[in-house]
């Protein structure tokens, strides 16, 4: 008896850790009954977060069926990747690296929203170009903004004061920003750069800019060495050599304080001009609201007077993965994301182009304060049917490395522009055909989408069949069996065959 | 009687035999069947044979990754010597010594990433330290990171900083030194550098040994540093895309797993055939006590 005595208190000890262990732990807040709960993981972070979770907050007090419940997974995208090779992913989930769309997408990991985006989504023609167009691969569309960002051309009007530029004129032609920006540049006696006149963006936004292409969708081809193509990334090394040189211009770079903060290089006078995203005048009232900027559209190159209004859209997209077990909860919320309302909501808190022409002239977002006026002339840029992307392909990831590697050998004359585009082009093409070789057989056509938006003829019309994959055409081929039978089961009945009717006439 | 000894043995090892065969020796065994397929991650592997290996030789970015971390092999003599340098200072009796050797032993113990953060700043081109004290010297500026030709060695200078944790060990090593072996040497006419030499290298080389083959399997995986302060990834012209940073690329960037494990097996097998070399050759230079 006395030994058990001094054991005993280890015994409650261990018990109760045990029973604290095991017991069912609700963190956040706890779903009422008689939800479906959905789990959705975005990547937003801080202040950001807490926008989107009263966006999810709004959703559901909006009805009284689904219960959202969001993660955040700290911009870590292999956290999703991990989630989905285990079997356990999400039921809704954020890519943040819009790169990774493509991979999703060729190993059929992410499902495809055509019939549900047909069946009950705002027509095409009511989306910004490329909010859809951004997550279309092989013709079907996979993954969907809730906002998207939209770049536009951002100048220090205090600067351009001191330099004796007239601070409401900025560069309308490449040729001008070029001038202007040589003028701009300001270097210590030791040759070391005090002030760049314009920042370098990345080359993807440069050759959208020449009109330039990346990826043939229909004949599977990499575009890179295109000659518009090559036209931007000489452009870009002459501005770079001639700002200062490669070397120079990078050890400046380096120097440039955290991009989040007051201490960012166009806060301080460090860069005169930059391209960035439609979040900047927010930053601006953020970290430092007492310089004077101005915003407009990006310059066009003057032999190209066509392409005047050009932009570059990105975003953040969410996907709703294959082995998500709520899939139609999870469109439910995205369709809702999509609809004027919920889009002013959390732009006006996230600071994020809405996806839908109706609300991109909305005057509760683009009037009023200096950062909502500056915010509008970015929707207004966004609307641009110049607007273009980075489409999705497989090897994106090593697209951009290369198109990196690329920048890097042309600005320090390793290599001439055409030489270093035309490596890209093999390296990325080789590796695209390996992939492609591969990957799940996906459609044969170009576009089934334009195809459902088409007038069908009597034998083409896609008949969405309860038996699996026999007859719905290929459009659910991959869908995990539990949804798809759900969805097949949706359009069995009457919204559904309606729904049909419309697709088929 | 025996075999019950021998269940009950094995019933108490279980548990580790357990963990190994599932989280070592499985991931080890799938990751090799890995590297013989075709494997996108979000895909089910697909048996390739040998294509990953015959796309490694032609893929010149292997090269070049070996290549960058072979030259990192250059710090290894450096840092040994160094460390024995250091630790044969720290063995006299001088003032202040346990200052003097805490002082030494401290940039061991910051964690990697805040070194790498730290020296980023000191290797600034335009602000950093590393440039200031060329200049008061009245020597020129380098590039450190953002050029080619001095990014490397960089690196090397930076690891170099954390040579203390080398030096503890050594200094240990030292102070095994027997002291009747200096008196023999210094009675038979041997002066310091002769007695350094012949008696206190000979005495400490399991050490060496030891610091050696060690050294060099954490160069075979050099990556933190590289990842932290290469932006973009792998350095100016890809000269700091090291091995393991180019494995890593393909595992996780590229979804080409498959490849990356077969890059995981070459530098495998290229670890193995090191330390086999420098085991093969320690018989000539490395003295046991036991009289071997």
């Amino acid at each position: 008896m006395q030994r058990f005595v001094g054991i005993l208190p280890i015994m409650l000890g261990i018990a109760a850790f045990v029973a604290m262990a095991a017991w069912p732990v609700q963190l956040g807040p706890s779903p009422p009954p008689g939800r479906v709960v959905v789990r959705v993981w975005s990547g937003w972070t801080g202040h950001e977060k807490e926008a989107f979770e009263k966006a999810v907050a709004a959703f559901n007090r909006s009805q009284n069926r689904i219960f959202l419940v969001n993660t955040s997974t700290e911009e870590d995208d292999t956290k999703i990747f991990r989630a989905i090779t285990a079997g356990t992913p999400p039921d809704l989930f954020q890519v943040w690296s819009g790169e990774y769309v493509g991979a999703l997408a060729a190993n059929n990991a992410v499902m495809p929203f055509d019939p549900l985006l047909a069946r009950d989504g705002p027509p095409r023609k009511e989306f910004i170009q490329g909010s859809l167009g951004l997550g279309e691969y092989e013709g079907r569309h996979y993954s969907m903004p809730y906002l998207i960002d939209a770049y536009a051309l951002y100048w220090n009007k205090d600067v351009f004061r001191a330099a004796g530029f007239d601070p409401e004129k900025p560069p309308r032609t490449l040729e001008e920003l070029q001038r202007m920006a040589l003028r701009l540049v300001k270097k210590r006696p030791d040759g070391t750069l005090e002030r760049i006149g314009f920042e370098m963006p990345s080359l993807e936004i440069l050759i959208v800019l020449f009109g330039g292409k990346f990826y043939d969708p229909v004949a599977h081809r990499i575009l890179a060495d295109d000659p518009r193509n090559v036209e931007a990334l000489r452009w870009l090394a002459r501005m770079i050599d001639a700002q200062g040189g490669a070397v120079r211009v990078d050890s400046f770079t380096a120097g440039f304080g955290e991009y989040a903060s007051p201490n960012h290089q166009f806060f301080v006078g460090k860069a005169a001009m930059m391209l960035s995203g439609q979040w900047w005048p927010s930053y601006v009232e953020k970290f430092a609201p007492h310089i004077d900027y101005g915003v407009c559209p990006l310059p066009y190159p003057s032999e190209h007077p066509e392409l005047e209004g050009t932009t570059y859209i990105g975003g953040n997209f969410f996907c709703i993965p294959k082995e998500s077990r709520h899939p139609k909860e999870a469109w439910q919320f995205l369709r809702w994301t999509q609809t004027p309302r919920a889009q002013e909501l959390f732009s006006s808190v996230m600071h994020g182009v809405p996806n839908m022409l109706a609300v991109l002239g909305s005057p509760r977002l683009t009037t009023g304060s200096r950062h909502n006026r500056a915010f509008g002339v970015v929707c207004r840029i966004a609307a641009n049917p110049n607007a273009r992307w980075f489409p999705a392909t497989p090897v994106n990831n090593l697209y951009i490395s290369e198109l990196n590697t690329a920048v890097q050998l042309a600005a320090r004359n390793k290599k001439t522009p055409e030489q270093a585009l035309h490596d890209v082009r093999v390296r990325v093409q080789q590796e695209l055909d390996r992939v492609l070789m591969v990957a799940p057989r996906q459609s044969a056509h170009a576009s089934r989408f334009s195809r459902l938006e088409q007038p069908a003829r009597p034998h083409d019309r896609v008949t969405l069949s309860a038996s699996e994959g026999s007859h719905d055409g290929g459009i659910l081929r991959g869908v995990h069996p539990e949804p798809k039978r759900e969805i097949l089961r949706f359009a069995q009945n009457d919204r559904g065959r309606r729904a049909q009717k419309d697709i088929g006439e | 009687m025996k075999s019950r000894r021998l269940i009950t043995g094995l019933l108490f090892v279980s548990p580790w035999i357990v963990g190994f065969l599932i989280f070592t020796f499985y991931p080890i065994a799938a990751s090799f069947y890995y590297s013989l397929c075709d494997y996108r991650v979000l895909s089910p592997p697909r048996f390739v044979g040998l294509a990953n290996y015959s796309m490694l030789a032609r893929d010149q970015y292997f090269w070049r990754s070996l290549l960058n971390t072979a030259f990192m092999f250059i710090e290894l003599p450096i840092a040994v010597a160094l460390g024995i340098g250091v630790a044969m200072l720290l063995n006299q009796a001088v003032k202040g010594l346990p200052f003097f050797r805490t002082v030494f032993y401290l940039p061991a113990i910051v964690p990697t990433v805040a070194v790498s953060m730290l020296w980023l700043w000191i290797f600034n081109p335009d602000l950093g330290l590393a440039n200031a004290g060329l200049e008061r010297l009245g020597l020129p500026r380098l590039g450190w990171l953002v050029d080619p030709t001095t990014s490397k060695p960089a690196f090397i200078l930076m690891d170099l900083w954390g040579v203390g944790g080398g030096m503890i060990i050594y200094l240990a090593a030292l102070q095994g030194v027997p002291q009747h072996l200096h008196e023999a040497a210094a009675l038979d006419g041997a002066g310091p550098l002769q007695r350094v030499r012949h008696v206190t290298l000979p005495a400490i080389s399991p050490v060496i040994f030891f610091m050696v083959v060690t050294g060099m399997i954490g160069l075979f995986q050099y990556f933190t540093q590289a990842w932290i302060m290469t932006n973009p990834r792998g350095g100016p012209e890809h000269s700091t895309l090291f091995y393991a940073l180019y494995l890593f690329q393909n595992a996780f960037e590229y979804f080409k797993m498959g490849y990356a494990c077969a890059m995981g097996w070459i530098l495998f097998v290229l670890s193995l055939i090191a330390t086999v070399l420098v085991f093969r050759t320690s018989a000539r230079w490395v003295y046991y006590e036991e009289g071997r």
